[in-house]
């Protein structure tokens, strides 16, 4: 490492933007800039230690910060609030112009009823653009066991998101419209399939 | 049927948009101020354990290292870490004390602490001396030479580099600093004014940086509870604190314990049960009749971090257990007083 603050550069200019959007995921605005700082003064401190690729690592010591700011009861809460509140209109437009067979909201409801292991497992492939191997490292465990859980977690999902189905269908037979999803997802569980 | 691509899509598509515009705002908005922060630090070195160990709010500190003190507050922090060790004025020398009769010291200062009064009041303000070598220490000089010629290439903080050395010259060796921290112990928030050194005179208001009163009375009094408690937050502070990960587990209860015992928050039955953990952890030296900086009379407890590579004591009052002074390497914190308010006390160095 011939020129550490050369590297290093690098690496934030390169990295910055992931390391913040996995803590906005997490966090609010003001703590996700602090922890994406400290994942980077971090970086600094171990900079020989950075592994290759550095991504995983980032996000591990970014995953270790945001544990340590909550509980697991509020981690849950936090991680469903910022889905939802960094979730708007042009979401639900590019939505409606892909090719779906279930509304945004049931599917965003299906996503935030799962345990957020099953969250955090699906979004690390898809939202932080990981491969199985490099999420595991994030999440701390073997590629293996992230492997069971990711398939857990879509399993769950195919669930959540064919009860949400039922539940609409029920619901649009009912006087009075839709019901919200979260009431839906409960009363879909008692429902026999159409 | 919902395959496995389906629900892959569907997460996909169901990523928030306005992530990604976020956090290309974020890269443009805290780049400069960052890369300026951080590369004022030597790569390689530690956190300020001096900071760790005066208020155990460590939790916090280093964000707070990052957003509040400054470029200024960054390099001071730096050159604490960065320094060669220089030789103590507290060298532990006889009589030392066997272990069994360490134990007796600590169960002694154990049984003090139980029946000492808590400082009363919701505000409590926490008066320290800080000192270690300043900017213009010769090994620090030649630590920020030698980083600026490195970072020549980095036009983002060469300027600001060029600006702390011209100050070099001006600067004494060792720097003494006297701060103040006020701690809510309803919230744990903290506020912090200083004087002397060059330091602003008062740091941005940390939040939640203690631990409560009302959290401390949750923690457990039983010796093998609170150990377990003591390591198990050792290890969840690898990510900011890598070397802890080197560290055996008595090192790593000696890290802990004496970080809660500078704590003005926590109750007499809290501190008590500190000491009985310690007095069930092998490693340290125990020295009676010894005095901190202001004189005063002290148990004095040292050990050697082989993890950390950091050499620690810290002078007790043996009379309630709270603690008088903490020396890391070559950072001394002196506890001057502990004061109680029912509501916030101005800064007394404020204009």
């Amino acid at each position: 490492m011939d020129h550490p603050p050369e590297r290093f550069t690098q690496l934030y200019d390169r990295y910055y933007r992931n390391v913040f959007r996995y803590a906005l995921q997490h966090a609010e605005q003001g703590s996700a800039e602090d922890v994406a700082s400290e994942v980077f003064l971090i970086t600094w401190r171990q900079l020989r230690d950075v592994p290759e690729p550095p991504l995983p690592w980032l996000l591990g010591v970014a995953r270790n910060l945001l544990r340590q700011q909550a509980g697991a009861d509020r981690r849950r809460r936090l991680l469903t609030d910022r889905i939802i509140a960094l979730s708007g209109d042009e979401d639900t437009v590019a939505w409606d112009t892909g090719a779906h067979v279930v509304e945004r909201e049931s599917a965003l409801q299906a996503l935030l009823s799962l345990p957020e292991r099953d969250v955090e497992a699906l979004t690390l492939v898809t939202w932080h653009g990981l491969d199985a191997s490099d999420a595991a490292e994030v999440a701390g465990c073997s590629a293996r066991a992230f492997a069971m859980r990711l398939h857990r977690a879509r399993r769950r999902l195919a669930e959540a998101l064919r009860a949400a189905d039922n539940a609409q269908r029920f619901s649009a037979r009912r006087p009075g419209g839709r019901t919200s999803a979260a009431v839906s997802l409960t009363t879909s569980r008692s429902m026999e399939q159409p | 049927m919902i395959t496995n691509d389906d629900t892959q899509r569907l997460v996909t598509d169901l990523k928030p948009a306005m992530l990604d515009r976020l956090a290309e705002e974020g890269y443009s908005r805290r780049r400069h101020d960052d890369l300026a922060r951080i590369l004022a630090i030597s790569p390689g070195s530690a956190p300020a354990g001096n900071r760790r160990i005066s208020l155990r709010l460590s939790g916090r500190v280093l964000a707070l290292g990052i957003t509040a003190a400054g470029v200024a507050a960054a390099v001071t922090a730096a050159l604490v870490v960065q320094s060669a060790p220089t030789p103590r004025h507290h060298v532990v020398t006889t009589p030392v004390i066997t272990l069994t009769a360490a134990q007796r010291v600590l169960y002694r200062l154990s049984s003090a602490a139980a029946t000492a009064p808590q400082t009363k009041g919701r505000y409590i303000e926490l008066t320290e001396v800080d000192s270690g070598p300043s900017l213009g220490d010769a090994q620090n000089q030649q630590n920020l030479r030698s980083d600026l010629a490195r970072m020549a290439k980095v036009p983002a903080v060469r300027k600001e580099y060029l600006a702390q050395l011209k100050k070099l010259a001006e600067m004494p060796a060792t720097e003494t600093v006297t701060q103040i921290s006020v701690i809510d112990s309803q919230t744990g928030t903290t506020w912090t004014y200083q004087h002397g050194g060059g330091v602003p005179s008062e740091l941005p208001v940390a939040r939640h940086l203690s631990p409560t009163r009302a959290e401390f009375a949750t923690w457990p009094t039983s010796v093998s509870a609170l150990r377990a408690l003591l390591v198990s937050q050792a290890r969840s502070e690898v990510a900011e604190y890598p070397k802890a990960s080197e560290q055996t587990t008595s090192e790593l209860v000696y890290q802990e314990a004496f970080g809660w015992l500078a704590n003005p928050l926590i109750s007499p039955q809290l501190r008590s049960a500190l000491y009985k953990v310690l007095a069930q952890t092998p490693g340290a030296v125990v020295k009676t009749g010894a005095s901190d900086r202001l004189g005063r009379p002290a148990v004095e407890i040292s050990w050697y971090d082989r993890g950390t590579k950091e050499e620690s004591a810290t002078f007790e009052n043996p009379r309630t257990g709270t603690v008088l002074e903490s020396v890391l390497d070559d950072e001394t914190t002196v506890y001057e007083s502990t004061t109680g308010h029912a509501t916030l006390p101005p800064n007394p160095y404020g204009n």
